[in-house]
């Protein structure tokens, strides 16, 4: 009896349904919660759509085997786990990235909002100056031209 | 919430940005993860990011998801200017070393002793413009912000103070007479000085030599000061005072500087890196520097200062001392230990860093950012 696994299904914003085991499921504080309080079989996340709830549940996936798998917790699993996740998030553009991050946000899964904030600062920190900061992160500036040489001033000793 | 890919990168900025529809809260866990160097472009992207990379909040964040980076800052004193200038260390796009003016920060004051805690160098004494008056002023510089403040002034007033950091308090060392010396202590939570004067209880030995720059360093929870030639050691914890006479039997100065409990500095008379450990009570060699070192004029012109695990030394080559400006060089070290107790230092990078006129006083500062 030990061995079955309980299933929940989680259905997304555009009604696609993701069968996944419980331990799953509590990778998310969130969902946790939810099915803690109210024990459907059924869970509607009306917040996620098909498309980002499928990413969510792979890394979840993903990650809760490593922990039951490696119970004493062998480096290489940890190696491996970070392998996964670069390829995890290697092709994924940046609306993808962002609409993980408001995802983990709201199902509350740190490690999985960490991953993805990481990989925002890694594409500001791979910009050559502001500019391109600007255009990559699609931020319009507000400052004046006077404002602007201002803030240049200031920093003068960080550019070359 | 909608899914807005097109398959394509990121370089999609015909679409409205979602990073600042976030909350700040988010923003902040991502630009906290920027390395600081990129900063000041940040601040240069627009006004909202310009105030979250100067807030204390970024910076409470980079040390809860240890994001937080070393960084070296040299105090330079030119008979030219008539204050100090703050440079720091950078890594150039090209991967060269330079030391760059941090030249928003025009006013502050000439100091004579200086510490660091954290992301602040805090600074005490010094004389007025005539060089007679001795000073009580105090003052923070915030690395973050490269701004300064000045704290309530010390104590007693004190002449050759040396300055060191340990458990939330600055000893501040100095000459409070031709014959007496104290230590009095600034406590880095409340901002305020403690009440107490600390007095070395032991008579102090006569000075060994006329002059002497003080030195005052925490090995393993104890602070050492030197002054005059003669080594104190004062332990907080049981205030006590205790002698090392292993570590005054050599000649160093303001140029040592201690890691990971161990105190190194640059010999010029052997032309080697010599190393101290309290715990031992014994000294030994950095060796594999030769090259390096056959190059360095006196230690008097040499400062060095713990990086991470790596040393960094600010030097004047032999052969270029007597030219008009100064030439200052530094070379970053790594140090490993290798076939049991030797301890091996490879130079990571030598540079020329700056070159500055009429320099009479560099002072070396690693800070955490």
């Amino acid at each position: 009896m030990e061995n079955e696994k309980k299933m929940i299904t989680l259905k997304s914003s555009d009604d696609v349904t993701f069968e996944v085991e419980e331990a799953v499921v509590l990778e998310s504080q969130f969902l946790s919660h939810l099915v803690q309080d109210c024990p459907a079989p059924e869970h509607k996340i009306k917040e996620v759509t098909g498309k980002i709830l499928s990413k969510v549940v792979e890394y979840c996936e993903k990650h809760v085997v490593v922990v039951v798998d490696g119970g004493d917790s062998s480096s290489s699993s940890g190696d491996d786990l970070k392998k996964w996740d670069d390829k995890f998030i290697k092709e994924m553009d940046l609306s993808t990235v962002y609409d993980l991050i408001a995802a983990a946000n709201y199902l509350n899964i740190q490690a999985l909002l960490d991953l993805m904030c990481q990989r925002v600062a890694d594409v500001i920190t791979a910009c050559k100056d502001h500019k391109e900061i600007r255009e990559t992160l699609g931020i319009v500036s507000d400052y004046t031209a006077e404002e602007e040489a201002e803030v240049l001033k200031e920093n003068e000793w960080a550019f070359d | 919430m909608t899914s807005k890919t097109n398959g394509g990168g990121y370089e999609q900025s015909s679409q409205p940005s979602l990073l600042t529809s976030f909350p700040e809260d988010i923003v902040v866990d991502i630009l906290a993860r920027v390395p600081r160097h990129d900063y000041p472009a940040l601040s240069l992207v627009s006004k909202q990011f310009r105030s979250l990379v100067t807030s204390h909040e970024i910076y409470s964040r980079r040390s809860l998801l240890r994001c937080t980076e070393n960084c070296i800052y040299v105090i330079i004193r030119s008979r030219k200017a008539s204050n100090d200038r703050l440079y720091i260390l950078r890594r150039k796009a090209d991967g060269s070393h330079c030391l760059v003016h941090i030249s928003s920060l025009l006013d502050f004051p000439k100091g004579e002793s200086f510490v660091t805690v954290g992301s602040m160098i805090y600074g005490f004494g010094g004389r007025d413009d005539n060089e007679t008056l001795t000073l009580l002023r105090a003052f923070s510089i915030d690395c973050r912000s490269h701004t300064v403040k000045p704290l309530p002034n010390m104590p007693i007033p004190m002449t050759n103070t040396v300055a060191a950091f340990l458990d939330g308090k600055v000893y501040v060392f100095g000459k409070c007479s031709m014959k007496s010396q104290s230590v009095v202590v600034f406590n880095i939570e409340t901002q305020m000085w403690e009440p107490v004067v600390i007095k070395p209880d032991t008579t102090t030995p006569p000075p060994r030599m006329i002059w002497g720059e003080g030195w005052m360093r925490v090995m393993a929870n104890k602070i050492y000061m030197k002054y005059n030639g003669n080594m104190l050691v004062y332990v907080p914890k049981e205030s006590k005072w205790e002698t090392d006479d292993v570590l005054s039997s050599k000649y160093y100065d303001g140029s040592a500087c201690v890691l990971d409990d161990v105190m190194y500095y640059y010999d010029s008379f052997e032309k080697c890196l010599n190393r101290y450990d309290p715990k031992e009570r014994r000294w030994g060699v950095v060796k594999g520097l030769d090259e390096l070192l056959a190059e360095m004029a006196h230690q008097y012109l040499t400062m060095s200062v713990p990086f991470g695990r790596n040393l960094v030394l600010f030097f004047i080559k032999e052969k270029e001392k007597c030219e008009a400006t100064a030439k200052i060089w530094c070379a970053e070290i790594s140090l490993g230990r290798h076939q049991g107790d030797e301890v091996w230092g490879k130079v990571e990078w030598c540079s020329q860093v700056v070159v500055a006129e009429t320099m009479y006083f560099l002072r070396p500062i690693g800070v955490i950012v």
